[in-house]
């Protein structure tokens, strides 16, 4: 009996001797006195870039400790999905209130901020969006003809103007009469800093004489009319107007249209050009049909009428012919009433009668629907200045002995628009919009501007808040500049990706305007 | 005596809960070895039991044909390798030689290539002091032989002082090279007849003759993956030049650019049915 309960015990202490317990006495054993560290809600921040500027928070903390004993790590990246390291690859704090100088490339970041106990570890976080731009990498160019007949930009920000652009980067102005301004987004080319292919937010300068493209990120030359070109030295052409959609971009020139592939970063190129594998006699006015889906729809010389290439760069088709052959091209625009409905039309105007024409076309079928005369009273019929309205209405701007009138196809009768706080004479028009539907969507504006001409000086009017075209508020901003108002495309620092583009067709609006 | 047997087995037990540590001796083989690299389409190097798995990766050969490099009377092929143990301070020379394939056009040594055992190859048959990724020279020649036939060379490592065979697998890499024009092996695959046109010698040699550029396996790949739309730069290069000359030939008497059937050639793909 005495040798089996000593067996019994010895083989239970054996067997007690692999295990153990331990009493938890630490802080976060006991459930009900858990310390919390709460950190408030973060307002998102938009700062400019390379200019000296801070990132500066103060978070505010409720915890039940006090600073010594909390540590304080601030990181900054962007978006996680594109980040492989991590979150936590880059600090830029370890204090408790932020205070960061910026000096990164555009684009949309996170920062998030760690709050953690340094005795136990317990760590608390917060995070809130930062939208970076650069100086040039978010605002409106403006294209003008300079006193001595040149061209330069011009560009109006939320802080201020940038005048004479190309003057300041080059020490000249860019010669030849303006012709059309193209910002066209994620355009392929190789980065000179790293000589990798790449994409870019460019802008894309078009004057009689030459060709210009430039990395709004810093103004840097990426491409002009020798290097756009596979041709090189031996290039001749004479460019017109660029513009990207569905997975290829579209280059006119004197020549014919160009195409390549711009199929976002899993298929990047070095952004040249082949000759035009379409010649013809091109204008620089070329609408996208259906946001690329149905390619584009552009004025033919040769045919005196509106042609479509498809959306593959492939086959070329006619959509709208002047019989009279004598009808020359004067303005273009796209309007979408809805996602389902969209109209794209080319003015047009015989130089000797000056009667004018609009030829009406279906967006979603690159189809003719009409070829109009229009009336000669009409305004739209005398108008020095033509703009789209791109969706609020389905409206023609048009600047007619001073006054902005709205010309309806739909109904073919104009209506005055009224500008709150305007009282001069206008003498341009344009409608620049961004309608993103991913992405970058914050980003999404649509504004009217109206300039006024007073010898070689303008004033320029910011409207938003459109409804049906009209602006229902006075001007949220007002510039000034030197030099003879030619036209005007909104840069913003987003990213659209080849994606985006090919959703537009299914967009409210296009995604932004092309043409004049 | 049952209390024994029970502790004993339990101190059994628990001892099998234990372990130790050996102290690793660290690697002393003084021996180097040499392997050739077979590498994928990812740049990642085949280990000699994929190629043991699919012997068509090292019996693949390396083509090389002198009719899309210019004018060169000879040529160097390089050949990916790497040693196997330690890294010299040193510079070390290695020996090859080849193997004769029955029933193939076998090179000459002198006349087809440039012999292993020759002052001129041993001079670079060397393992450079710090290098365990190296380049093996095989120094080609144009002889007339190539212009009716290909010509095959199988390389192999021979031991010697400084190294020995490594990998079975991977100790022998051939090269088949010509001096007479063939379809480049990735025309089909690339898509070209898509951009240039259905393909024909004559197209072809023009197509090296108008630019200058090999136009071969290498310089397609290259181009077709990094910047394709060169490639159709140089299909609208081509078409003006043909068009080009074929009305000074046609105005000097002569027939136009014509493959060897007759089919007049055009730098157009053919449209699709």
């Amino acid at each position: 009996m005495k040798k089996q309960i000593l067996s019994i015990v010895i083989t239970g202490l054996l067997a007690i001797s692999l295990s153990s317990c331990y009493r938890d006495s630490s802080s976060l054993g006991d459930p009900d006195s858990v310390p919390t560290i709460d950190i408030a809600e973060m307002p998102e921040q938009s700062i400019v870039s390379y200019k000296g500027n801070h990132l500066q928070i103060t978070p505010e903390i409720h915890s039940v400790y006090n600073d010594s004993q909390l540590q304080y790590t601030w990181y900054l990246y962007i978006d996680k999905e594109h980040d492989e390291a991590g979150f936590r690859k880059n600090i830029i704090g370890t204090e408790r209130n932020l205070d960061y100088e910026v000096n990164l490339s555009s684009g949309l970041y996170v920062v998030c901020l760690e709050v953690k106990v340094k005795e136990t570890g317990l760590a608390q976080y917060a995070r809130t969006n930062l939208s970076v731009s650069t100086e040039f990498s978010d605002g409106f160019y403006i294209l003008k003809q300079t006193e001595e007949g040149n061209t330069d930009i011009d560009l109006s920000t939320e802080i201020g103007m940038s005048t004479d652009i190309l003057q300041k980067l080059t020490g000249e102005h860019l010669q030849g009469d303006p012709v059309s301004l193209a910002m066209v987004y994620q355009q392929n080319y190789v980065n000179p800093d790293k000589n990798e292919m790449e994409m870019t937010n460019m802008l894309n300068i078009f004057t009689t004489q030459e060709y210009r493209g430039y990395r709004t990120e810093d103004m840097r030359l990426i491409f002009d009319q020798k290097s756009i070109c596979y041709a090189g030295e031996d290039n001749d052409d004479v460019y017109y107007n660029m513009t990207n959609a569905y997975n290829i971009g579209f280059m006119l020139s004197k020549k014919g249209i160009s195409s390549m592939a711009m199929k976002g970063a899993g298929s990047l190129s070095t952004g040249k050009f082949t000759l035009p594998s379409f010649e013809d006699n091109i204008t620089k006015h070329v609408q996208l049909c259906s946001g690329g889906q149905r390619g584009i729809a552009y004025w033919s010389k040769v045919l005196h009428g509106v042609r479509n290439i498809d959306m593959g760069g492939v086959n070329m088709s006619d959509v709208s012919c002047d019989s009279t052959g004598v009808q020359e091209c004067i303005a273009s625009g796209v309007n979408r009433k809805s996602a389902a409905v969209e109209t794209v039309w080319f003015l047009t105007e015989e130089p000797e009668t000056g009667k004018r024409f609009l030829h009406i076309i279906n967006g979603k079928l690159a189809q003719l629907i009409e070829i109009r005369e229009l009336n000669p009273d009409l305004h739209i019929s005398k108008a020095t200045c033509v703009g789209a309205c791109g969706g609020s209405a389905a409206y023609i701007y048009a600047v007619d002995g001073g006054k902005l009138y709205a010309y309806g196809w739909e109904s073919d009768s104009e209506v005055e628009v009224p500008l709150p706080g305007l009282s001069e004479p206008v003498s341009f028009v344009t409608n620049q919009w961004l309608s993103l539907m991913f992405g970058d969507k914050h980003l999404n504006y649509d504004n009217l501007i109206v300039g006024i001409q007073n010898g070689n000086n303008y004033t320029l009017y910011f409207y938003n808040n459109l409804v049906g075209g009209v602006p229902t508020e006075n001007a949220y901003r007002i510039t000034s500049g030197t030099g003879k108002i030619h036209s005007i495309r909104r840069c913003t620092p987003s990213i659209i990706s080849n994606l985006v583009i090919t959703m537009g067709p299914r967009s409210p609006m296009p995604i932004f305007p092309t043409s004049e | 005596m049952k209390t024994i047997k029970y502790l004993a087995m339990a101190a059994i037990v628990l001892s099998t809960a234990t372990s130790c540590e050996k102290t690793l001796e660290p690697y002393s083989n003084p021996d180097c070895y040499l392997n050739f690299r077979f590498i994928d389409s990812e740049g990642n190097d085949y280990q000699n039991e994929d190629i043991a798995k699919i012997p068509s990766i090292a019996s693949t050969p390396i083509l090389y044909n002198f009719k899309t490099h210019g004018n060169v009377q000879s040529d160097t092929v390089w050949i990916d390798a790497k040693t196997a143990g330690f890294v010299k301070d040193y510079d070390r020379s290695y020996d090859l030689e080849q193997i004769q394939i029955e029933g193939a056009q076998n090179a000459v040594p002198g006349i087809d290539y440039v012999a292993f055992d020759s002052q001129e190859a041993k001079n670079a048959q060397v393992v450079k002091a710090g290098e365990t990724l190296f380049k093996v020279p095989v120094i080609v020649l144009r002889s007339s032989t190539l212009q009716t036939k290909d010509v095959t060379l199988r390389v192999r490592f021979k031991e010697n002082k400084n190294f020995k065979n490594g990998f079975t697998m991977m100790q022998e890499r051939t090269i088949s090279f010509t001096d007479r024009l063939s379809k480049p092996t990735v025309w089909d695959q690339c898509g070209l007849d898509d951009i240039f046109g259905e393909y024909g010698d004559v197209k072809y040699q023009l197509m090296i003759d108008w630019s200058g550029k090999p136009w071969s396996d290498e310089f397609i790949l290259e181009n077709y993956n990094k910047d394709k739309a060169y490639l159709s730069y140089m299909a609208q290069v081509f078409q003006k030049r043909l068009e080009e000359e074929n009305e000074t030939r046609q105005a000097e008497g002569l027939d136009i650019w014509r493959e060897v059937d007759g089919t007049p050639i055009i730098f157009k793909p053919l449209p699709k049915e």
